[in-house]
């Protein structure tokens, strides 16, 4: 009781953050999970039923499913080992003692300082089959032009591209943080045991970055693995013929273009779970190594 | 083994700054060689320049009978003990001690029996499998240490490895270090600004200061005929009195008192108008009458064997004299001094050299 009474102040400033973490993660988390479990949709959208677990198994009975789980897979991955291995490396670079280092990390910050979507929309018309730059640029070299917007591969290839211009900036600002906390005389003791560069990267460098840009990448994955706007912009919400989603750009569709509310929810639903396993595995390969 | 030479080193950090002015040094080979100065002067540069991790300007370095000034830092065969230690904090005991000899592809067996080696003479055989961050700071030390004796290279650098540790570890691992170059016989300089660091571990000493050497000498020898003003002051604590002396009827005085000199003064005239007067603290003498100069005590701090004692001379100048424990003081109180002349160290006021009187 005294315990409740000293920690009222601290509970009284604590509230109306609560509250509103309430108000806006918590309700509709839950009023979300209760209309995966309801036939809601534009037809039923005032007298919704309870349907039970029937959105859940038409989800895993879609054999397209599969395939837009595999391409969400491969996008997070090939999205964030480029972020990584781009980020370390120009953060490597910015970590010489070159001219005008202050200017190109100014530089290089800049695809992040940007608005994603402004982002996204400019890559979309450089994108453009006819007047794009990318294309007018292999025109330029004698290469031919690539069928980037409307061919099933390179629809997908194209967000791609965007999305690892717009997401290196951050591992970078993270590895070079980390580069710039190692200090000098570890390189230089390495150096008068003999160490060559890239030993010393592999041995020293790489695990000093670890316990920084492993929670990094962790959350890279998942904004990766949630991220709407890149895909759904730069291919036109889905286009050729919705050959181009992934698990959220599909479940947007699904939930503001068809009225699938409940079935939308029910996907959101397994989604979460889906990243809740990822985190929770992390989490314990992290503890085993602590 | 091998000896050390730097010849006419010069090293510079941009076009205006000079940091080791023409260093002339020659470590004999096993020796352990103390290398001190106040901060900034050039120290840590000094074995920068030697293990090869910078270049020199100007200059020749030899180790053993190579000219080294062209090798890369690994193939000049020498070992460095960081101020900071510069251990890896993710790897154990054991990788950290064997980094090098991997470096090296040295095969399993004989890497383990090595490490094994250089953590028993370290009584870190029991921590091989612990990470940096879960040892005392002397431990860590330890395993800096391992990490350079483990390799057996030619000759050992030191950069103020004792500065990170509390004073009683400091004295501690003073003679711990001082027993490893006893046993293993490499040659050794030794980095401090610790003149009392100095005095205890070094065979011989060097003096540096503003990228100059002052002096090099084994430790009593630069304690009794300190080359200039700068080493007088340096080496010895409380450091040296200095008072400045003018020429007046043919006799130095000091604000015209002779001064009050005990023993033989029957030296030839110098030259000079002014001289400067060094005396060691332990040399001051006190007494409650008689002749001398008087005194006034401002401080007294007695540390058991003996007490320090501040005196304000009548123009406000400080003296220190080191006096037998026994004796009490009281603030206040004045005395007359008096200085032994067989002890007092003359300086040209210009040129700051030891001159003999
Ligand atoms: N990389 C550098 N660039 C410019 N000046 C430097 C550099 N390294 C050291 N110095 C200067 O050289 C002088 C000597 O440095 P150092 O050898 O580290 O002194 P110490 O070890 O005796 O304290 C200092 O004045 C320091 O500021
Ligand atoms: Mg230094």
């Amino acid at each position: 009781m005294a315990g409740a009474r000293r920690y009222r102040t601290a509970y009284l400033f604590l509230a109306p953050a609560v509250l509103v973490m309430l108000a806006v993660v918590l309700y509709p988390f839950i009023y979300n999970v209760a209309i995966s479990f309801s036939n809601m949709s534009l037809y039923h959208l005032r007298d919704p039923q309870f349907i039970g677990l029937a959105h859940y198994k038409t989800i895993f009975l879609e054999t397209e499913i599969w395939g837009i789980f595999g391409k969400t897979i491969l996008w997070t991955a090939i999205n964030v080992v480029s972020h990584l291995t781009l980020g370390i490396g120009l953060a490597l670079l910015l970590n010489q003692e070159v001219r005008g280092r202050a200017w190109f990390r100014a530089l290089l910050i800049l695809p992040w300082a940007m608005p994603q979507y402004i982002t996204a929309l400019t890559w979309k018309g450089m994108f453009n089959y006819e007047y794009g730059a990318v294309n007018l640029l292999l025109k330029a070299v004698h290469l031919p032009a690539v069928p980037w917007l409307s061919n099933e591969t390179w629809a997908f290839i194209a967000p791609i591209i965007a999305n690892v211009w717009l997401g290196f900036p951050f591992m970078m600002v993270v590895a070079l943080g980390a580069l710039q906390s190692i200090p000098k005389e570890m390189y230089e003791a390495a150096q008068l045991d003999g160490a060559n560069w890239w030993y010393q990267f592999r041995r020293i460098t790489l695990p000093m970055l670890k316990p920084v840009l492993g929670p990094a990448a962790v959350l890279g994955t998942i904004w990766t693995f949630n991220n709407l706007n890149v895909i759904w912009l730069v291919t036109n919400q889905g286009e050729p013929a919705d050959k181009t989603h992934i698990l959220v750009t599909y479940v947007y569709k699904a939930a503001f273009h068809y009225y699938r509310y409940g079935y939308a929810a029910a996907f959101s639903i397994v989604i979460f779970l889906i990243l809740l396993s990822f985190v929770v595995y992390y989490m314990r390969i992290q503890k085993e190594e602590v | 083994m091998a000896g050390v030479r730097l010849s006419g080193v010069t090293k510079r950090y941009g076009a205006g700054i000079t940091v080791l002015d023409n260093i002339d040094l020659e470590v004999h080979d096993r020796e352990f060689m103390v290398l001190v100065g106040p901060s900034g002067c050039g120290k840590s540069t000094v074995l920068r320049v030697l293990s090869g991790l910078e270049p020199v300007d100007a200059g020749e370095i030899r180790i053993g009978d190579r000219v080294v000034n062209d090798l890369a830092p690994r193939d000049r065969d020498i070992a460095m003990v960081f101020q900071s230690y510069a251990l890896y904090p993710h790897l154990t005991v054991f990788e950290n001690i064997a980094f090098g000899l991997r470096v090296r592809k040295t095969p399993k067996q004989e890497l383990a029996r090595l490490v094994g080696e250089a953590a028993e003479v370290l009584s870190l055989s029991d921590k091989l499998e612990k990470l940096p961050r879960h040892l005392s700071g002397g431990e860590r030390q330890r395993v800096a240490l391992g990490r350079a004796i483990v390799r057996k290279p030619q000759v050992f650098l030191f950069d103020e490895p004792l500065s990170n540790l509390d004073a009683k570890l400091r004295v501690q691992m003073r003679a711990e270090i001082s027993a490893l170059h006893k046993r293993l016989q490499i040659t050794t300089i030794y980095v401090t600004h610790d003149q009392v660091e100095a005095m205890t571990m070094g065979e011989r000493i060097t003096v540096l200061n503003g990228g100059h050497i002052q002096q090099t000498d084994e430790p009593l020898t630069l304690y009794n005929t300190p080359a200039n003003r700068f080493v007088a002051e340096f080496i010895g604590s409380p450091p040296m009195n200095l008072m400045s002396l003018t020429k007046k009827d043919g006799v130095f005085q000091y604000a015209g008192h002779p001064l009050p000199f005990t023993g033989n003064t029957g030296a030839a005239e110098p030259s000079l108008d002014t001289v400067l007067a060094g005396i060691r603290p332990e040399h001051v003498d006190v007494a409650e009458g008689g002749g001398g100069l008087p005194a006034q005590v401002v401080l007294v701090e007695p540390m058991g064997g003996e007490t320090i004692v501040y005196l304000a001379l009548e123009d406000g100048t400080r003296l220190v004299a080191k006096i037998d424990g026994m004796r009490r003081f009281t603030l206040g109180e004045t005395l007359m001094v008096t200085f032994d002349h067989q002890q007092i160290h003359w300086f040209d006021p210009r040129t700051e050299r030891r001159i003999s009187l």
